[in-house]
């Protein structure tokens, strides 16, 4: 073992027969407990008096610290902060926060992206119900204030296959227009006259022109997947049917669809146009659907094949 | 004892020669990639892949967090290791570290882009239905971009950790940092920048492109992004697990805290989806996708500006050479999740529910 290694006694080397004493033995010669009782006494008093003296300054230390630490956080805010911080408060409230998360989620709690989902869910299914339609009745009101207040009566059997009833206000028959494949067949009322024409690509009679993306469930689908800009969806569960909005920004005019939630197919639209004057804006059009029922038997009456032969 | 072999006059020419011409060639290299990508992305075939905005959103995005986790001369040294200027073993260590997080940053951003895009794309009704699944769509764009970007910054880290390992067999030790540069170091000013930097762009992101086009006025853009029960049940479930593992200071709690709520929350949101189309209740549908959505937001969010910030700066100060394997998983596997997570988002959202 190399001399560095040993341990040498604090004040004085070891000479001699002194290096083969026991440390424990070497400190107790050192320092013998054999003072003088009056020194003894004396040193007890002293040490007493410096022990007082550092509990004095200790206390001292502390008030001025808690009386400096209270000034500083007024408001107990720094020690409201230590006791949020404490990590057994800290564990509580996170729980509580994955908690009250999950009460808010299974509470049914709103904000936009949900409403905007809920509108987009709901017209994605209409328009899906729409397509598989079998047979449509729809009857359309003009208001009574616009130029024309007339109604209409659409009866939708097949793809190939519309009839369009328009009368006036006081449902008097003005015009009948069976859509047919390429061909259109008009009966004038008015003029009592009945001719054929090929299909335009879109029907220019300006009296069709108001209720052109009605006449058949194809056309409400791509008006609704196009041209409707949906805005807002408010459902009444209770009623069982829920009404979405939608705008017609070219129209400056607003749709209130009405769908019955039991069969995601629309039952009443109404055409609205915002106007300043009368609160909740101008009804321009009611159009009051039925889907799916019986058509009546007079929808090719007069048969088209007489129509042809009269033309 | 061995003279230090100082390199003469002639020799620094050369090497600063060779380093000029290393630095253009992958300039150069860059570019020939970038006229090749700009060419493909404007033949008409490939118009419908360009998206200027989520291209500079991730880009940015990437930056500043480049910015907030790494010091200029971090960065700069990055990149002379990258066009193979070769520097000390602890040089070369934060270099690669440095890539490997810019690839990291780079397909965050991508996937929280499409995140808060497709969240757009649900609150603009403009075009009608068609419009919005055709945004909904193109909200994917984002995550391609960052996807592109992380692989074109993991190449220099697997170079550079290439070469490290060929010079540590060589013997040559790795340098041991002086306590000094041990302990985890005070914001500088690019780091300043780089969370000014993230927070504007991520303002532009969602306040931008929702003024006036919403679908009822003009929307709260925070109303549409924060959802409460998701947001407490993400944070709330980070917290426990930060206080549960420990070590908060080192930032892989909180990666991982917010990567496994997220998948919680995720989960939990998939339930009530499921259990939404067997009630045939849009209203339920509609709840648990929102819920995932905002989950997936915040969780990513949370991961980029706490956990992996904080992460960056205890793995350069503990002179740790890379992170646990946990958090790789969670930097790579989380934006993945969340990515299939929209794809089957959208799909719920255009899933008709039938009534019978």
């Amino acid at each position: 073992m190399s001399k560095r290694n040993r341990v040498d006694p604090p004040n004085r080397p070891l000479k001699g027969k002194q290096k083969d004493i026991p440390l424990d033995d070497l400190l107790k010669q050192t320092f013998k407990d054999d003072l003088p009782p009056d020194v003894e006494g004396s040193m007890k008093k002293q040490l007493n008096e410096m022990r007082m003296k550092m509990e004095q300054v200790t206390q001292e230390k502390s008030r001025t610290d808690h009386k400096g630490f209270h000034t500083l956080a007024q408001f107990r805010g720094i020690q409201w902060g230590q006791f949020f911080l404490k990590k057994e408060v800290l564990i509580a409230a996170s729980l509580l926060m994955i908690v009250l998360g999950g009460f808010l989620q299974s509470s049914g709690f709103s904000n936009s992206l949900k409403k905007n989902l809920s509108i987009l869910g709901t017209s994605v299914a209409v328009s899906s119900q729409i397509n598989q339609a079998q047979s449509m009745v729809c009857s359309i009101q003009m208001s009574e204030e616009t130029e024309n207040p007339l109604r209409y009566s659409i009866e939708w059997l097949s793809p190939n296959l519309s009839k369009i009833k328009v009368s006036d206000d006081d449902h008097k028959p003005l015009k009948t227009i069976w859509i047919a494949e390429e061909e259109i067949v008009i009966a004038d009322h008015i003029k009592n006259t009945l001719h054929t024409e090929k299909h335009p690509p879109q029907l220019m009679d300006p009296l069709i022109q108001p209720i052109i993306g009605y006449l058949s469930p194809a056309e409400l689908k791509e008006e609704m997947f196009g041209v409707w800009q949906l805005k807002n969806y408010e459902q009444r569960d209770e009623c069982q049917w829920g009404t979405f909005t939608v705008s017609l920004p070219e129209e400056n005019a607003i749709l209130e669809v009405t769908v019955d939630l039991c069969t995601y197919l629309p039952i009443n639209i109404k055409k609205i146009h915002p106007t300043k004057e009368r609160v909740g804006g101008e009804l321009i059009m009611n159009v009051q659907y039925s889907w799916n029922g019986p058509i009546s038997e007079e929808i090719l009456s007069p048969k088209i094949s007489d129509a042809h032969k009269d033309a | 004892m061995k003279k230090a072999n100082h390199p003469k006059k002639g020799e620094i020419a050369m090497t600063n020669s060779m380093d000029s011409k290393k630095i253009l060639s992958v300039i150069g290299k860059i570019f020939i990639l970038c006229s090749i990508v700009l060419a493909v992305g404007l033949s008409s075939k490939f118009t419908n892949l360009l998206n200027g905005p989520g291209f500079v959103f991730v880009f940015l995005g990437g930056t500043a967090l480049a910015l907030m986790s790494f010091s200029k001369k971090e960065i700069g040294m990055a990149f002379k290791n990258a066009s193979g200027q070769k520097g000390t073993a602890e040089e070369q260590q934060k270099s690669s570290y440095f890539w490997e997080t810019a690839a990291r940053n780079f397909w965050m951003m991508g996937v929280l882009g499409s995140v808060i895009s497709f969240v757009i794309a649900l609150g603009n009704s403009e075009g009608g239905m068609f419009g919005i699944a055709s945004r909904m769509s193109a909200s994917y764009l984002s995550a391609v971009y960052g996807m592109a970007l992380a692989v074109i910054c993991i190449v220099p880290a697997l170079k550079i950790t290439g070469s490290l390992n060929t010079q540590l067999k060589e013997g040559i030790q790795r340098v041991i940092e002086s306590p000094e540069d041990k302990a985890i170091s005070n914001l500088k000013l690019e780091n300043i920048i780089g969370y000014v930097l993230y927070i504007a762009i991520l303002g532009w992101a969602i306040f931008a492109p929702l003024s006036g086009k919403a679908f009822e006025g003009p929307l709260n853009p925070l109303e549409l992004f924060l959802y409460w029960p998701s947001l407490l049940v993400v944070l709330g479930g980070t917290i426990a697990i930060v206080l549960f593992v420990g070590k908060a200071i080192s930032g892989q709690a909180f990666t991982l805290g917010f990567a496994l709520t997220g998948v919680f929350a995720i989960h939990m949101g998939f339930i009530q989806a499921m259990m939404g189309f067997s009630s045939k209740s849009i209203q339920e549908v509609a709840s648990a996708i929102t819920f995932i959505l905002s989950s997936c937001f915040v969780a990513l969010l949370g991961m980029m500006l706490v956990g992996n910030s904080l992460l960056d700066q205890s793995v350069k100060a503990d002179g740790v050479q890379k992170p646990q394997a946990l958090s790789r998983i969670a930097w790579f596997v989380f934006p993945l999740m969340t990515l299939i997570l929209l794809f089957l988002t959208f799909v719920m959202v255009v899933t008709p529910i039938k009534k019978a």
